[in-house]
């Protein structure tokens, strides 16, 4: 029976495996208090300066720190790594570094660590975008534990955005060591250290003993990457899972109702918004953007498709953000719609497409939109890409009317704002010079109460005058966990701290 | 004309036809197979008819709704008609399904009756390629094509009917070499009969049963990679009313609305089950040696 | 038997090379640019420009291609993952135990679930068990894989709460995944065996030994079943290659880290390094496969071992319903 020496074969090599699978359960096994994390994708790595994803934040918030951190509920700055810090001038900040840091491979954390840090996020790719006013050529170490930092210009969210996951604090001999590979090993200072990433499946890290703060009462963290929020959900009603990022509208009401199972939500930094290609003929026109906006019942579709986990936009960013004012939502006037549109030209109407990726909730809502605009008689069609395809289209120029979806984990405007800057390549293809001073005027003021009247007359800008926009949600941040662990307080950044929960 | 390629009998064609259609009425699974897939057909034809609303008419105050009389199979997340957008799905569907066979058909088809019937390099260089592209699985190649191409249906239809054309090529080249040594076409040749024309009039006609078979089992499998692909999110987009996108969009309401997901994945199982059975009855009444 | 199978090794490196040409050709022309992906939004043009000239992907086409090919020829180095700036090969074998895991377990429930059945269908071939195996194999392969598997995770998971809905870290975990994706190679499997069996024992040896007073089960077992398994040996076979491409959809459904969900990951990420690498490998070991079972095949069945001399090689089930295996 040769078939049967097949089967024999197969039944042996099942065996093997099942030994590996014993081998992986066996981590967890010893003892040590665990919680394990539900995020919804896999971060590409763990490199602070390689990329910006919120899920890669999430993860890695754990294992850095930041000299300073924003309270994301007070808009209070905190101290971490630096224990106090001054105003020197308009264009210079010193920072007083704690003495008692050591990063996990042993290095002590010094003023050079800073220096190294701030050159690295100014120049890599990745994270130099926002940060450009730094100037890190200039900033100098004053003695171990003091370091100034210069400004290139002067700098309104220059602490916020020392506090943001671009500036999380490496070690150059960590990073030189690992080189390409310091994304998948990443060295910090924070409360965890990184001890195994599983690819497509689980990272894994433990807490470090090490810590210059309070020893995280949770001796080991696993964050699962879960691409579907049904399943987490799923996952964390079975106790497979202790901690989830997402809770989605469909799931929300159940998880509420469970008694061993608590769920936060409120407003976050999130923005999800329909731009216009400033460049595109199409819609250069402001009577057709008036149109397409005055056609839609925003709040109505933003209940439709998010239930009770979003606002409807009421600006171009969300209001949990500094200098947010509340412009609209429009109430629906298909008349006024039509009427504008033959105005513009448009008398029976038109037809266009509007590009925008493989996002349930975009798509949702675009299906919801695509039926109002149709009753004003502008046939819009809908064609979802995936990412690489959209944003080569968005950088070229290609894209006339798209969608944009935007964190600002920091909380400030001027980040919220990033894609509005002439330069930025997407969607919008911002040349509005205008707009690009008041930007710029925004940045540069120290004075908080003139800050804020600068972003209110950018936000009644686009809105109100240029229509360059179409606000569409701003989703909740949403958590759900399950009620043994303690010590959990709502914050909009997504981005929680694990050394401040127990079990 | 026709007097000239009369090599076999024409009434002796015609009850053979006969004893086929007689054999495949005699298998009740393949009836069965076939009344489904007549009723899909006439659904997918006349759905502007037969559905009861308009498969993109929006009704945010009814979302949700449960199976009922007013909505057969209940209403999905933007209170559309599952029903109706159901039946407007058997026209996409059975679209792509069909076009897809008939691309992989006629090229697969060509290029097997091409290797078969010259042999020698044609053959070899045909069946190499063929090779190739068998080595990289099915639902890969498509997802790699429709990738490449952007999504909709057309671009899933080529997508699926590029990927068939090894099976195809090969059943024709299989069913072609038997042809080809039978004696009216040594007569063909010997009277001087063109390649095109003994290919195209007499061996094609002549192999024609496994190419058939193997077509309505491809439309299956067909149905189930559209289903894949949309479900993958690389297929057809919405609101086009494609059975996976479908499941694709009910998969996250599954828990509260389990109607979302039920029907549109019934659909697709019974589609491809009445192709499958047609099949298998056309299979056992082509070839009654077969007969199991 | 040595020279053929040097003849077939020999072989491969030709399909190789056309798998290679036509993945890379395909992608090539695929929009999307991968150095926006890794860069993010906010990247500004110069360093995309920069990035993109050292990846090499500014060359002409031909002159990509030719160095990717030298690259593995001489050095077997298929680059690095532009996601997670890992060699391509240590990516593709993190994800391997996986998928092989997925592959065997899977290959078991359908053998298991299969092979009873159809010998049991065609014993007792129009009774009514030959009837309802033969409605449970046609339900196999006409359910969508991923319906099947939402299906399971309801029922199992979400209702009964007997097994986990994601993951496969353990063997609790295995077990959803493997039912999925091994019904439907079930339902091919089953066919063949019964059909197989059905055509051996009307065979005149069956008939003589049964003559000879010979007690059924000895019958069965002995003489039917042996020579009844040769087709099923293919089939088992071609499904089992497939299935070490990884289980695209199921692997979706599951959120299985496998090596078919890293391929669906890698082509939305324009991860070019990955996919050719991928691709390349799944090839290569689904031609092993191949080689494998028509060398099993030959010692099983001496009929077709004599054959080989004459360069013939008889398939049964091609890839039938390969579309299926999701």
């Amino acid at each position: 029976m040769k078939s049967m020496r097949l089967v024999a074969l197969f039944l042996a090599l099942a065996l093997l495996f099942t030994a590996c699978g014993e081998d992986m359960l066996e981590a967890a096994a010893d003892g040590k208090t665990l919680i394990k994390v539900g995020i919804i994708g896999e971060p590409a790595t763990l490199d602070p300066q390689g990329g910006t994803l919120i899920t890669q934040a999430e993860v890695a918030v754990n294992i850095y720190d930041t000299l300073i951190s924003q309270n994301t509920v007070t808009g209070e700055i905190e101290p971490r790594l630096a224990t106090s810090w001054q105003q020197v001038d308009d264009y210079t900040m010193r920072f007083t570094l704690r003495q008692d840091v050591y990063f996990h491979n042993g290095e002590h954390f010094t003023a050079e660590d800073v220096i190294y840090t701030l050159k690295r996020a100014t120049t890599s790719p990745a994270s130099k975008s926002l940060l450009t006013p730094f100037d890190a050529e200039n900033s100098k170490i004053i003695d171990d534990y003091t370091v100034e930092i210069k400004l290139k210009s002067k700098f309104a969210a220059a602490l916020a955005y020392l506090g943001n996951q671009r500036c999380y604090i490496v070690n150059q001999k960590a990073v030189e060591e690992y080189g390409d590979k310091f994304g998948r090993n990443p060295v910090g200072t924070g409360p965890y250290k990184f001890i195994s990433w599983n690819v497509g499946d689980r990272i894994v890290m433990e807490a470090n003993e090490k810590y210059w703060g309070k020893q995280p009462p949770i001796q080991r963290a696993e964050f699962r990457f879960i691409t579907d929020s049904g399943i987490m959900a799923i996952e964390l009603e079975a106790g497979e899972l202790d901690f989830i990022y997402v809770v989605g509208s469909e799931d929300y009401e159940r998880l509420n109702d469970a008694p061993d199972i608590n769920v936060f939500v409120g407003p976050g930094f999130t923005h999800e918004s329909l731009y216009f290609n400033m460049k595109a003929e199409m819609y250069a026109d402001v009577k057709v953007r008036m149109a397409l906006t005055y056609a839609l019942d925003v709040p109505a579709l933003v209940k439709a498709v998010f239930g009770d986990l979003a606002k409807p936009a009421d600006s171009v960013f969300s209001s949990t953000i500094f200098g947010h004012t509340v412009i609209g939502p429009r109430k629906r006037d298909v008349a006024y719609a039509k009427k504008l549109l033959a105005e513009a030209g448009h008398p029976n109407g038109f037809d266009c497409e509007i590009m925008v990726p493989n996002n349930s909730e975009t798509l949702n809502m675009l299906e919801i939109a695509q039926a109002m605009w149709k009753e004003a008689g502008i046939n819009v069609k809908i064609s979802s890409l995936d990412q690489a395809t959209l944003k080569e289209l968005n950088a070229n120029g290609k894209n006339p009317f798209g969608r944009s979806n935007f964190t600002a984990s920091s909380g400030d405007p001027d980040h919220a704002l990033a894609a509005w800057s002439i330069g930025y390549t997407g969607v919008l293809q911002p040349s509005d010079e205008n707009l690009n001073d008041m930007l710029r005027q925004g940045r540069e003021e120290y004075d908080t109460t003139k800050r804020v009247q600068i972003y209110e007359k950018i936000q009644s800008y686009i809105l109100d005058e240029k229509y360059y926009a179409i606000p569409l949600a701003f989703p909740y941040s949403t958590y759900a966990l399950r009620s043994n662990i303690k010590g959990f307080q709502f914050i909009p950044s997504q981005i929680q701290r694990l050394e401040e929960l127990s079990m | 004309m026709s007097d000239r390629e009369e090599f076999t009998p024409r009434s002796k064609k015609k009850s053979q036809i006969s004893e086929i259609l007689k054999r495949l009425l005699m298998n009740h699974a393949a009836v069965v197979g076939m009344l489904i897939m007549l009723i899909l057909i006439f659904a997918a034809i006349f759905a502007d008819y037969v559905a009861p609303y308009s498969y993109e008419q929006q009704n945010l105050n009814e979302m949700f709704a449960r199976p009922s009389l007013k909505h057969l199979f209940g209403t999905d997340n933007f209170g559309r008609d599952i029903f109706s957008r159901v039946i407007y799905g058997a026209r996409i569907s059975l679209f792509i399904g069909l076009t897809s066979v008939v691309l992989g058909c006629i090229s697969g088809g060509a290029l097997g009756a091409i290797a078969a019937y010259y042999g020698g390099r044609a053959d070899n260089i045909i069946m190499r390629v063929l090779d190739v592209m068998n080595s990289i699985p099915n639902l890969l190649l498509a997802i790699s094509l429709s990738a490449s191409m952007g999504a909709g249906v057309g671009n899933a239809m080529i997508a699926i009917g590029i990927t068939s054309i090894p099976i195809y090529a090969r059943v024709v080249r299989a069913a072609v070499m038997t042809v080809k040594e039978q004696e009216y076409i040594e007569a063909a040749r010997v009277l001087g009969v063109s390649n095109r024309r003994i290919i195209l009039r007499h061996i094609l006609p002549n192999s024609l049963a496994p190419i058939i078979v193997q077509a309505s089992l491809g439309i299956a499998g067909a149905i189930i990679t559209t289903a894949s692909l949309s479900f993958i999110g690389l297929g057809v987009v919405p609101p086009t009313p494609e059975w996976g996108g479908m499941l694709s969009a009910g998969r996250q309401y599954i828990r509260n609305h389990w109607h979302m997901v039920t029907f549109p994945g019934l659909a697709i199982m019974i589609t491809v089950m009445s192709f499958n059975l047609f099949g298998d009855g056309l299979r056992d009444a082509l070839d009654p040696r077969l007969k199991r | 038997m040595g020279r053929y199978i040097f003849k077939r090794v020999l072989y491969m490196i030709p399909v190789l090379l056309g798998v290679m040409l036509i993945i890379f050709t395909m992608l090539y022309l695929t929009p999307g640019d991968p150095v926006r992906m890794m860069l993010g939004d906010d990247a500004d043009e110069a360093a995309i420009a920069q990035l993109r000239s050292e990846l090499g992907l500014d060359e002409p086409y031909l002159a990509q291609f030719i160095n990717y090919v030298k690259k593995i020829v001489m050095k077997l180095d298929f680059g690095v993952s532009y996601v997670t700036g890992r060699p391509v090969i240590e990516e593709i074998m993190s994800r391997y135990p996986t998928t092989l895991i997925l592959a065997t377990v899977s290959t078991l429930v359908a053998i298991a679930m299969a092979i009873p059945l159809g010998i049991l269908s065609a014993i007792y071939q129009n009774s009514w068990i030959d009837n309802i195996s033969r409605i449970v194999a046609l339900v196999g392969v006409s359910m969508p894989n991923f319906w099947q598997g939402l299906l399971m995770i309801l029922l199992f998971s979400v209702n009964l709460k007997w097994f986990p809905a994601s993951g496969f870290t353990t063997p609790a975990h295995w077990i959803l995944p493997a039912l999925t994706i091994g019904t439907s190679g079930a339902a091919a499997i089953m066919r063949t065996t019964r059909s197989s069996m059905l055509e051996v024992i009307r065979q005149d040896y069956v008939r003589t030994a049964r003559a000879k007073g010979a007690p059924e089960g000895i019958v069965i077992w002995k003489h039917a079943l042996r020579n009844a398994l040769i087709p099923v040996l293919t089939i088992v076979g071609i499904r089992f290659g497939a299935s070490l491409a990884g289980s695209i959809v199921s692997e979706q459904v599951f959120s299985i880290p496998g090596l078919g969900k890293l391929m669906v990951d890698s082509i939305r990420n324009r991860n070019y390094p990955v996919i050719q690498g991928g691709v390349l490998l799944i090839a290569l070991a689904y031609s092993i496969i191949n080689l494998i079972v028509d060398i099993l095949y030959a010692f099983v069945d001496p009929r077709i071992k004599s054959q080989y001399s004459a360069k013939k090689r008889v398939k049964y089930a091609g890839k039938e319903g390969q579309g299926s295996v999701g």
